[in-house]
């Protein structure tokens, strides 16, 4: 892999594999429990921790993707990440009140002390995302590998989501589209949000903005695998202090920041 | 009273077909496929026949399970079927006359899979595009949501 | 058994006409503006992706929460036996179904795609409360069609307390379905409050009642049908102490959120420098929806209907103002991602979102108020809803006296 804009998907079957074993340890344990109840219990609740874990409700899963967000090293008046999303997933990029967009570039400044700083924002990837809560039908979704999509299929555009999301990540297409990109389908009357350009991390690809990023040699961003403790990520966020946005919600985002 | 009411459902249905009988015109021709690039993913006669199902499974089965394999796109139906006009630009696929409309339009069937799907392919978008998409499935270990019968379909088809 | 008699209208006259004609229109022209919305996108509404709901919200709200509180009387007689209000049940179940039908009437028409509605029933979310209020509201139609069954149908009418008992349950619940919409939001400072649930029951009852007694009163008075001063002055009290209530709710609302410190923003947003918010608040929420139709009816001293229709007014009035100050209010401030931070963006955080109601979100809005119109005018001519009279003769507190003041062949409405 000489590709600048790749990323290596570790090696995930074994993980995979080891927990399935896991898995038949559960069932010994409970076979040796005996009982006829907890025998009859023990189906209902493997098919439970699948469902849930399929659905992601459980963070057991071997990959979370995530990013790391260096507010020390980005740059103000920098808004490549910006720009490589709006080309990448096609949006026009224009910034009025009903357009989408899905990362911005925020500064925040402390009245008291002066203190500013500049970082982008998009959608969090919550472990918990409020938006996937309040979906009446299931369009919003947590991916098993924690990414947050909106399934344009069974949007119905009642905008929940959009009311709920504490990070204002989600917009509503307000205008027609026609000049979608093949890798990103969106459509007036639906939510849409960071995808976290899950089209390119299936092909092994970095998302688009982390990328842009890494070319302007800022590396203010780092994506990875949040479970995986010999990711790059995990080991810079053992490392050093970071946080996440309105933490107090509880919703556990898969975005990180530093120095803010 | 009741000869009245008769009246007005009389006049109505009189009405009605004539508003039908006025705007008929005709039948509708039948569609003209174009000849596709490259090989289909089913043959011909299992895809019209069940191309709606297997679209529906294969939608679930990428944007919800993360299972993306190349073959499963729909922008690989586009970038196959979709026809060039005399300048030799692109046109839209689902534009009157073109591969998914002759079809859709002749049964009377609406989609409105290019409401949010791009409907000419990217001219960057070359073939291969998806091949390493098999590292990442291996992670989900989805439960199989094809049913055996659709699975003996796909492996039969293979290009 | 008490044998009142209720009467279809007779619906031949000008007005009931150019009623009727008029709230079609208003449905047609509803129609045609959601349309018109359905075919340019969102964009041309006032509606942005930071006023997330606007207009349209804000009558579907009212409507459907008018709506489990217009059903109250109808309880009152069956559940809590009070029979002096069993005349009035059928329009009451009436007015819930109507405004129900309306309320959703607006939802559904506002959705960006609403030929997916469906995939609600198919993929079924039982984590949202959206979810939830699809079959609330579906099955709160369905109850109170078999109540009003129940109601009219006399060899059924003695298990109607039972179905009048299963339907007050059912629109409390509903009513908290609809209240926890906003108050399970923890993102939005308005919203985040469990008090939300039991002040829209609050708010129901005052609403449902206003609205009702605004049908009410002008039915009665346009059919030239009696309506009985004694029956009024029950209602009446009902109504000042829903409207008290309300205002009691509020307060605890606004100085609860006061008394915490990260709510301040908001609170000062609302009460003192919201612009048009704060004058919506004080005037016509507290004013004209609360202290003067408290006034007018505790101390004016003009006919008693008189009075009651001008406070119902008041109320409905202020029903809406308090509904668009939480509802777009609650969106206009902005969300606090960095608290303590001076925040700005190409997004518009950290700014006062603006919200300028534009014409096809209103006129839907306006007309999910036609659609109940309509059918309550419908219903009244279908079938008998409303008593052939309400002296206070007829529908004597005790109930026996067999048959009412002899009810006129025909009831002429008045020109």
């Amino acid at each position: 892999m000489t590709d600048p804009d790749s990323f290596v998907p570790q090696d995930t079957k074994a993980q995979a594999e080891s927990e399935d074993s896991c898995d038949v340890g559960r069932r010994r344990l409970l076979a040796m429990a005996g009982g006829v109840a907890v025998l009859a219990l023990a189906p209902g609740v493997t098919v439970w921790a699948r469902t849930m874990r399929a659905k992601g409700l459980v963070d057991a899963h071997p990959v979370r993707y995530g990013l790391l967000i260096d507010a020390n090293h980005c740059q103000s008046g920098c808004d490549a990440c910006v720009r490589a999303c709006n080309q990448y997933n096609g949006l026009s990029g224009q910034t009025g009140p009903d357009n989408a967009q899905w990362i911005r570039k925020v500064t925040i400044q402390d009245p008291k002390t002066g203190f500013t700083r500049t970082f982008p924002v998009m959608c969090q990837h919550c472990a918990k995302p409020a938006c996937v809560a309040v979906c009446p039908t299931g369009a919003s979704f947590r991916r098993a590998d924690g990414i947050v999509l909106v399934d344009k299929h069974r949007c119905i555009g009642c905008r929940y989501c959009l009311m709920a999301c504490p990070y204002q990540a989600r917009s509503f297409v307000a205008h027609k589209v026609d000049d979608q990109k093949p890798w990103a389908p969106r459509g007036k009357g639906t939510a849409e949000g960071c995808t976290l350009c899950v089209e390119r991390i299936d092909r092994g690809k970095l998302p688009a903005c982390v990328a842009a990023c890494a070319r302007r040699g800022h590396k203010a961003m780092l994506f990875g695998n949040l479970h995986d403790p010999q990711s790059a990520i995990a080991k810079r966020l053992a490392q050093y202090a970071s946080t996440t946005i309105r933490a107090d919600l509880g919703m556990e985002p898969g975005v990180h920041y530093r120095g803010i | 009273m009741r000869a009245r009411a008769l009246a007005i459902a009389i006049s109505v249905v009189v009405v009605l077909l004539a508003v039908l009988w006025l705007t008929h015109r005709g039948p509708v021709p039948r569609p003209l496929i174009a000849q596709a690039r490259g090989h289909c993913v089913l043959n011909t006669a299992r895809m019209r026949r069940i191309h709606m199902m297997w679209l529906r499974q294969v939608r679930t089965r990428v944007v919800r399970d993360g299972m993306a394999l190349r073959a499963d796109r729909l922008t690989r139906c586009v970038s196959c079927h979709v026809q060039k006009n005399a300048q030799g630009h692109l046109i839209p696929i689902d534009a009157p006359g073109q591969f998914c409309s002759s079809c859709h339009v002749y049964a009377g069937v609406k989609i409105d899979c290019f409401a949010c799907h791009a409907a000419v392919p990217e001219p960057a978008f070359a073939p291969g595009y998806f091949s390493r998409a098999h590292h990442i499935q291996a992670a989900f270990r989805q439960p199989q949501i094809l049913p055996r019968r659709f699975k003996a379909l796909l492996s039969r088809a293979a290009p | 058994m008490a044998t009142l008699a209720y009467r279809e209208i007779g619906g031949k006259s000008g007005r009931y006409w150019a009623l009727v004609i008029g709230s079609g229109a208003l449905v047609a022209a509803g129609l045609g503006a959601a349309l018109y919305m359905r075919a340019h996108g969102h964009h041309v509404t006032g509606m942005t992706n930071q006023i997330v709901w606007g207009m349209p919200h804000v009558f579907a709200v009212f409507l459907i929460v008018a709506a489990s509180g217009a059903l109250n009387v109808a309880s009152i007689a069956s559940v809590f036996g009070r029979s002096p209000y069993k005349p009035l049940a059928r329009l009451s179940g009436l007015l819930a179904v109507a405004l129900l039908i309306g309320g959703l009437w607006n939802l559904v028409l506002d959705l960006g795609r609403p030929g997916h509605l469906l995939d609600a029933v198919m993929f079924p979310q039982w984590r949202s409360i959206f979810a939830w209020n699809i079959y609330l509201y579906t099955g709160f139609l369905v109850v109170v069609g078999f109540y009003l069954w129940f109601l009219m149908e006399r060899r059924l009418e003695r298990h109607s307390k039972t179905i009048g008992l299963v339907a007050f349950l059912w629109r409390l619940v509903l009513t908290t379905g609809t209240g926890s919409i906003f108050g399970f939001l923890a993102a939005r400072r308005a919203y985040d409050t469990a008090l939300l649930a039991p002040l829209f029951i609050i708010l129901s009852f005052a609403f449902g009642l206003a609205v009702f007694l605004l049908v009410l009163i002008t039915a009665s008075s346009a059919l030239s049908r009696p309506l009985g001063e004694r029956l009024l002055k029950r209602l009446k009290g009902l109504l000042v102490v829903f409207v008290a209530a309300a205002l009691y709710f509020v307060a605890v609302y606004h100085l609860t959120n006061l008394y915490r410190a990260g709510y301040r923003g908001i609170e000062s947003f609302v009460l003192v420098s919201g612009g048009v918010y704060t004058l919506l608040f004080w005037v016509i929420q507290v004013g004209v929806g609360g202290v003067v139709p408290l006034v007018l009816l505790l101390t004016a001293k003009t006919r008693l209907a008189r009075r009651m229709v001008v406070a119902s007014a008041g109320v409905v009035v202020g029903g809406l103002a308090q509904l668009y100050v939480l509802i777009i209010g609650g969106q206009a401030y902005p969300l606090r991602l960095f608290p303590g931070f001076v925040v700005h963006s190409s997004f518009y955080d950290g700014v006062i979102h603006p919200y300028v109601p534009h014409w096809p979100e209103t006129v839907l809005a306006v007309s999910g108020v036609g659609v109940t119109t309509l059918i309550v005018l419908i219903g009244v001519r279908l079938l008998p809803f409303l008593p052939a009279s309400l002296a206070d003769e007829a529908i004597d507190v005790h109930g026996h006296k067999g048959r009412p003041a002899q009810a006129p062949k025909s009831v002429v409405p008045s020109p």
